[in-house]
């Protein structure tokens, strides 16, 4: 029953959000434009890459233009869920979050699920077709259990993006400072861009066990490519439940010391 | 004279407020170096060159290239699509100060401001990466300079022609999205050195701004462009900023009569 109407004031709010982008086609152009080309040279940059060498780390070349683009879809279906974030610092300004926390809805929908950002939505689908393209063409298709395997490795990775970006909407109550923060998670997501196995020792802990971009990016993509350890299951798992453990207690210790900025 | 100084000077006391802010920034821009030094560093690992590039020399790439972009692309001009879209804009027209110098005197404090922090994140950088970094010849460093100075007056301009759009556009940020982050990040040579990429895309390019701004400039400190045709490339960068230069005028007098005022 409550998730029912949970839904229900999500599809609102979505439909508000898809309608806003529909004000201004043009611009909205423009952004699905700048993510395309992103898109594309994210792929070619890897290819080139591989151009130069022809493994990294016990990487071929198809595997890692797969693993980028997998991380290139969940990256959109990140953006797309959870962009309301990006717009919460002049909410939390304006003391507009006060209304919010009267609202019978739990308190963290408004800042991370009352905004999703429908530019995605072109680029989402055109991510699938062009994984299933690559995947047939390098002749890697994933079998049956392997298909399920990434589909609930993915499911957890992006519940452990929600818990991340449940810490940063806690970290701006306490600072009201977001936009860096936020940025910062997307430079740091974007070192999945490749797999993240192949970097140092230092940045690779730090993206596995502090800011754990491989679970929500890496790990999904290897789920596809058949080479996820039962270890890399486990402390897929794990992780996300700790980190949302823990990501709630923040948020909720936050809240406890939010004070309205207009009152 | 004074009144653009008294400018400059509030707009670092702003940096002072938003601190926080403003550390996370610089982070956010150190991230993003570590990731692209690593990763290159993967692809270097066990390597004496990668196509035409020895490895002090792929170092160098984004080391050098990590001082280029603080001094080219921290700018505050970025402001002004916002500030013409919110109605800002109405209070700087009818102040008695030129707009056009506001901006700059902004942009001024904002690259010392970020240069400063930058020179503590360069030495940074050499401790923890000790990285082997090819040095340039005495001519190469000085046209280095002149590419820099260049690049520099070159991404101001074409930074203010991306706010003016606003004037005729609904959302001043997906210009700015587009053409001052997506083209400049993946155009100008900062996620790869741009004869990586396919030749075919590297000819077109060349017909475009964004190499001028970082991949000539880091090509001239790693002596791979030879004499005559730095002269070119630099006599081509300076035709770059002048047209940059005008188009930026033309579009401010036309968008200070298409403008309208709204907002608060």
């Amino acid at each position: 029953m409550v998730t029912n109407s949970f839904i229900k004031v999500w599809v609102i709010m979505a439909k508000n959000s898809l309608q806003n982008k529909l004000l201004s086609p043009s611009s909205s152009i423009i952004f699905i434009l700048g993510k395309l080309f992103n898109y594309a040279f994210s792929v070619l940059i890897i290819y080139s890459i591989f151009n130069q060498v022809s493994t990294i780390k016990n990487f071929t070349s198809p595997q890692a233009i797969i693993i980028t683009l997998t991380f290139s879809l969940i990256d959109s279906i990140i953006q797309f869920l959870f962009r309301s974030l990006y717009t919460f610092r002049p909410v939390l300004l304006k003391g507009d979050f006060d209304l919010d926390l009267l609202k019978p809805l739990p308190s963290f929908f408004r800042p991370l699920l009352s905004g999703p950002d429908f530019l995605n939505v072109p680029m989402i689908f055109l991510q699938i077709i062009a994984l299933i393209y690559f995947l047939i063409k390098f002749s890697l298709v994933p079998s049956v259990g392997n298909l399920f395997l990434f589909l609930l490795i993915g499911t957890n990775g992006i519940i452990l993006a929600f818990s991340l970006h449940l810490a940063i909407a806690s970290f701006s109550i306490l600072t009201t400072e977001i936009d860096s923060l936020v940025m910062i998670y997307r430079s740091l997501g974007r070192a999945a861009i490749v797999p993240t196995d192949i970097y140092n020792n230092f940045f690779r802990i730090i993206l596995s066990y502090v800011i754990p971009i491989t679970v929500i990016f890496t790990l999904p993509a290897k789920a596809v490519l058949n080479i996820l350890t039962p270890g890399g299951i486990t402390y897929s798992f794990a992780f996300t439940i700790l980190f949302l453990l823990l990501s709630l207690y923040f948020w909720k210790y936050s809240l406890k010391h939010y004070s309205s900025a207009s009152s | 004279m004074v009144k653009y100084i008294r400018i400059a000077i509030n707009t670092l006391q702003e940096y002072f407020v938003y601190r926080v802010n403003f550390f996370f920034g610089r982070l956010q821009v150190f991230i993003f170096f570590v990731m692209f030094f690593s990763l290159w560093s993967a692809v270097s690992a066990g390597r004496s060159s990668l196509g035409v590039y020895s490895i002090p020399q792929i170092y160098s790439y984004f080391v050098v290239g990590y001082i280029i972009k603080a001094f080219v692309f921290t700018t505050r001009t970025a402001d002004i699509g916002g500030d013409i879209q919110n109605g800002n804009f109405s209070t700087l027209l009818i102040k008695p100060i030129s707009t056009l110098k506001y901006y700059f005197s902004r942009d001024i404090i904002d690259k010392l401001f970020n240069l400063f922090f930058m020179f503590w994140e360069f030495i940074l950088i050499l401790l923890l990466f000790k990285p082997e970094l090819a040095m340039p010849s005495l001519f190469n460093f000085i046209a280095f300079i002149l590419f820099l100075f260049l690049s520099i007056i070159s991404f101001f301009f074409y930074s203010l022609v991306i706010s003016f759009i606003a004037f005729w556009s609904e959302d001043a940020w997906s210009s700015r999205f587009l053409f001052g982050v997506v083209f400049i990040t993946i155009f100008s040579g900062q996620y790869i050195p741009l004869d990586f990429l396919p030749p075919v895309i590297g000819k077109i390019l060349d017909y475009t701004p964004y190499p001028y701004m970082f991949y000539y400039p880091l090509k001239v400190w790693l002596g791979q462009i030879d004499q005559n045709m730095i002269y070119l490339r630099l006599l081509n960068g300076s035709l770059i900023c002048i047209f940059f230069y005008f188009l930026s005028q033309f579009m401010w007098l036309k968008g200070k009569q298409k403008y309208q005022s709204y907002g608060n």
